[in-house]
């Protein structure tokens, strides 16, 4: 096991050169997109400002410095562990962003469970029927889930169980029934790919020589497909999961505007527009690594799942 | 085995993070005697203190903060916390605090604690030592003596701005950060609870100094969506849904359950033309263009009825706007004999020109206001008839590409007087050298009138120069105003004493009820 640490503490220190780049490339862009901070700061509610006010702003906020002078403060006040205050709200950069993150990481893993019980039960089954009429039923939910957009679809949950059934809430945080609605319209798309995408490895798995063994030595179907098939069917879309947690992270920006659900998505957002430097970089940032640790997770998961991958990490 | 394991962890991993994440959640409410009124709200607040930034609205809107002075319906100034003022000379306002009134944590509110409110509010927010232009106040009793580092006409009616919301500044300074979740205010409404970005929850204020509310408990949701705010309303969860969609009030008007008001913002729609451009800078093209745009079509039919054709910059809901201005009526033979007199004479294309130049424009729009891009598609095609051909270009940030003197033309929304006063606009939009006067108008007459509008005091009066500044601009067409966009707002038949204001930011206050 010393190589499996050995193997994350590397993979650890990747973080620091992907993190400077990410921080890099992001400030480079914000700085190169139209927009001027102190100006959007003054208009918000749509008067007009006049431009002292705007220049002295720009001053005060240290905007006229040369990019490098700012990213070089910038990079300095986070390694004193201080990503700065936003624009928009005088509160440090940190605070605004954990105290919004539960909200968001909420959402997402209710949406990965709505994946997982739809999907495994969906991918298996139409593995098993093949061309029988649960297949078609899973191929039609995929083609819906890729095509519909998740706006729409929200929308349409919405009007049908909460105004016309009001079985749900239509709107906002709060306790268990607040969350079904937002998360099964995060989760339908991928759902409806992962079903395939099993459906597909198991079927691919279910041809190979090793499952006619298992047959033929008189093995019950259940473990056949349970022990033998799933867990070699399961590998790839592992890999997917892992990439499509922080897919869904960032992918809640619009679920969580439609839902007023007050995760981070939208706040983001906000600040993009708002052209809030420190929140965007902090986000990026924020957002770097959890992809970066999700990933992280998942290749850890293959060696628990495949022992010939360790073997190979260990040679 | 080691399969099971992992898929055992897995699983009690994300439950454990679910219940740790739904800790912060609570349960059902416990059954209240009297119903709260809830209101979704498409805007929302960054936190609640009101000298940050632009929370004073929130403030206000939600009924928890009062400022001294107010725009009423009709657009004029009105007492609020103050009870009288006077002007002792150019330079120096007194001003009365009406006698009862009282902080929500029971302190009263005297000339030193309004002073030291302003004070808080100059130093904290970006705009105000600008517009309030203060040299010094004194406080005396219930008086304060307010003396302006220059003439200021338009003092007391920028004391209505929500920044300058009155707040115990003393709590504020002892609370610090604090105040920004639990601000110290006066009005009829008090805090009882705050979600960041999620709700205010508000509570009749027992001890209030005017008309005691009859709503008791208030709810204010955040609903970005306008589809969604919509819906809250429709199935009950909310009574009232702010900034609803043109397009969507024709649905509503048959829902028996709900009511739709409406009432004229003081917002303006206007296309800005650069008049350094060839061609534009020719008053007969400006012209031709403002007859040709047919404005009660935009506002009637491209904008669903939500919109007042325009006549000048200024609704007509101020005091000194739209009514008994001459605007330009929709008259495309007009424009055609205007062109045809200029000598630009149409093309093979169809497009007119003059010595080898064409009118042909790029004009901007921006999405920020949804209506702005397709308003500008149907001018377009109203400007095509007369031979003037219009490309659409969508920009992110209009104001800089203008600023930047790159632009033939552009439609942009302002708005116009918010605390009821023409000066801001006319100075900083339409007078030479003006910081948003982009498209370089320059007019000495109309440099006269704002001149004189600076030195001038009397209400009356600044009305009238403010006409006649309009009309000064509508003669020389240096601009096409188009509409005056409406406010609409959906209500639950059963919300009584709701009154939609020009002014965006009153809301809440003691008239309102809902017997739900």
């Amino acid at each position: 096991m010393i190589s499996l640490k050995n193997y994350i503490l590397k993979r650890l220190l990747y973080l620091i050169p992907v993190m400077i780049g990410v921080s890099i490339i992001t400030f480079a862009l914000i700085n190169l997109a139209p927009g001027d901070p102190a100006e959007l700061m003054l208009r918000a509610e749509g008067m007009e400002p006049t431009r002292e006010a705007v220049e002295a702003l720009r001053e005060e906020m240290g905007l006229n410095d040369p990019v490098y002078v700012q990213y070089g403060r910038w990079l300095a006040g986070v390694l004193h562990l201080d990503m700065g205050k936003s624009y928009r709200t005088g509160r440090p950069v940190t605070e605004e962003i954990l105290s919004r993150f539960p909200a968001t990481l909420e959402l997402t893993v209710a949406a990965l469970l709505f994946v997982l019980l739809f999907a495994v039960p969906a991918g298996i089954l139409a593995a098993i029927y093949r061309h029988a009429f649960i297949d078609h039923l899973s191929r039609i939910m995929a083609l819906l889930g890729a095509s519909l957009p998740g706006f729409w679809l929200g929308l349409l949950l919405i009007y049908f169980f909460a105004v016309k059934l009001g079985i749900f809430p239509v709107m906002g945080r709060g306790g268990f029934s607040h969350l079904i609605l937002p998360a099964v319209t995060l989760g339908f798309a991928m759902a409806a790919v992962y079903a395939r995408l099993l459906r597909a490895s198991m079927l691919d798995v279910l041809g190979q020589d090793f499952i006619k063994v298992a047959r033929a030595k008189g093995l019950q179907e259940k473990w056949v497909i349970g022990r033998h098939a799933l867990k070699n069917a399961v590998l790839p879309a592992v890999t997917m999961f892992g990439m499509s947690f922080g897919g869904l992270l960032g992918g809640s920006v619009i679920i969580e505007t439609i839902f007023a659900w007050p995760g981070i998505g939208k706040f983001a957002v906000d600040s993009i527009f708002n052209r809030d430097y420190p929140v965007i970089q902090g986000y990026v940032l924020f957002m770097a690594l959890i992809f970066v640790l999700a990933n992280l997770l998942v290749d850890i998961s293959y060696g628990l799942l495949d022992p010939r991958i360790r073997l190979e990490r260990r040679s | 085995m080691r399969l099971k394991k992992a898929v055992a962890c897995a699983v009690i991993t994300v439950f454990l993070m679910i219940m740790a994440v739904g800790c912060g959640n609570e349960g059902t409410k416990p059954p209240q005697e009297e119903k709260p009124l809830t209101v979704g709200w498409a805007q929302w607040c960054t936190n609640l203190d009101p000298g940050d930034g632009y929370n004073g609205w929130y403030a206000v809107e939600f009924g928890m903060g009062e400022t001294l002075v107010k725009t009423g319906k009709k657009m004029e100034i009105e007492p609020w916390l103050a009870e009288s003022w006077e002007r002792v000379d150019d330079n120096t306002w007194k001003i009365k605090i009406r006698d009862s009134v009282k902080f929500h944590n029971g302190k009263d509110v005297d000339g030193a604690a309004v002073k030291a409110s302003l004070e808080r509010t100059i130093k904290m927010n970006k705009r105000a030592p600008g517009l309030l232009d203060i040299a010094s106040i004194e406080a005396q009793g219930n008086e304060i003596i307010v003396k302006n580092n220059k003439p200021n006409p338009s003092f007391i009616t920028t004391l209505a701005d929500p920044f300058a919301v009155i707040v115990d500044a003393a709590a504020a300074e002892e609370m610090g950060d604090q105040f920004m979740e639990n601000p110290v205010l006066t009005g009829p409404f008090k805090l009882k609870k705050y979600v960041k970005d999620e709700r205010v929850e508000v509570v009749r204020n027992e001890d209030y100094w005017g008309e005691k509310a009859k709503q008791k408990d208030v709810v204010f949701k955040s609903i970005p969506d306008a589809n969604t705010r919509l819906m809250a309303l429709q199935s009950g969860e909310i009574q009232v849904a702010d900034k609803i969609p043109a397009e969507q009030t024709a649905t509503l008007g048959k829902d028996k359950d709900l009511k739709v008001l409406s009432e004229s913002s003081v917002r303006v729609h206007m296309l800005i033309f650069n008049l350094k451009k060839p061609g534009l800078d020719e008053i007969s093209v400006r012209k031709a263009i403002n007859m040709a745009v047919n404005r009660e079509d935009l506002a009637q039919k491209v904008m669903s009825e939500s919109g007042i054709a325009a006549a000048g910059p200024f609704p007509a809901v101020l005091p000194f706007g739209g009514s008994g201005l001459k605007g330009y009526d929709y008259n495309v033979e007009g424009a055609k004999k205007l062109l045809d007199e200029a000598g630009w004479k149409p093309g093979g294309d169809g497009v007119r020109q003059k010595d080898g130049k064409k009118l042909e424009y790029t004009f901007l729009t921006y999405k920020n206001r949804p209506e702005l891009p397709v308003l500008m598609e149907a001018m377009q095609s109203q400007l095509k008839e007369i031979g003037i051909k219009v490309e659409i270009k969508n920009v992110e940030n209009a104001s800089e590409v203008m600023e930047s003197g790159d632009f033939e033309g552009c439609i942009y929304s302002f708005s116009t007087a918010p605390t009821g006063d023409p000066q801001y606009m006319l100075e900083t939009v339409f007078m030479t050298g003006g910081d948003n006067n982009y498209g370089s108008y320059s007019s000495e007459k109309l440099d006269a009138l704002g001149k004189k509008l600076q030195s001038t005091f009397d209400t009356e009066e600044r009305n009238s120069i403010a006409r006649e500044a309009q009309q000064v601009l509508i003669d020389d067409a240096a601009f096409a105003f188009l509409v005056y966009p409406k406010i609409i707002t959906a209500v639950d038949k059963d919300v009584e004493g709701l009154d939609i204001t020009p002014t965006e930011y009153y809301f809440l206050d003691s008239k309102i009820s809902y017997k739900g």
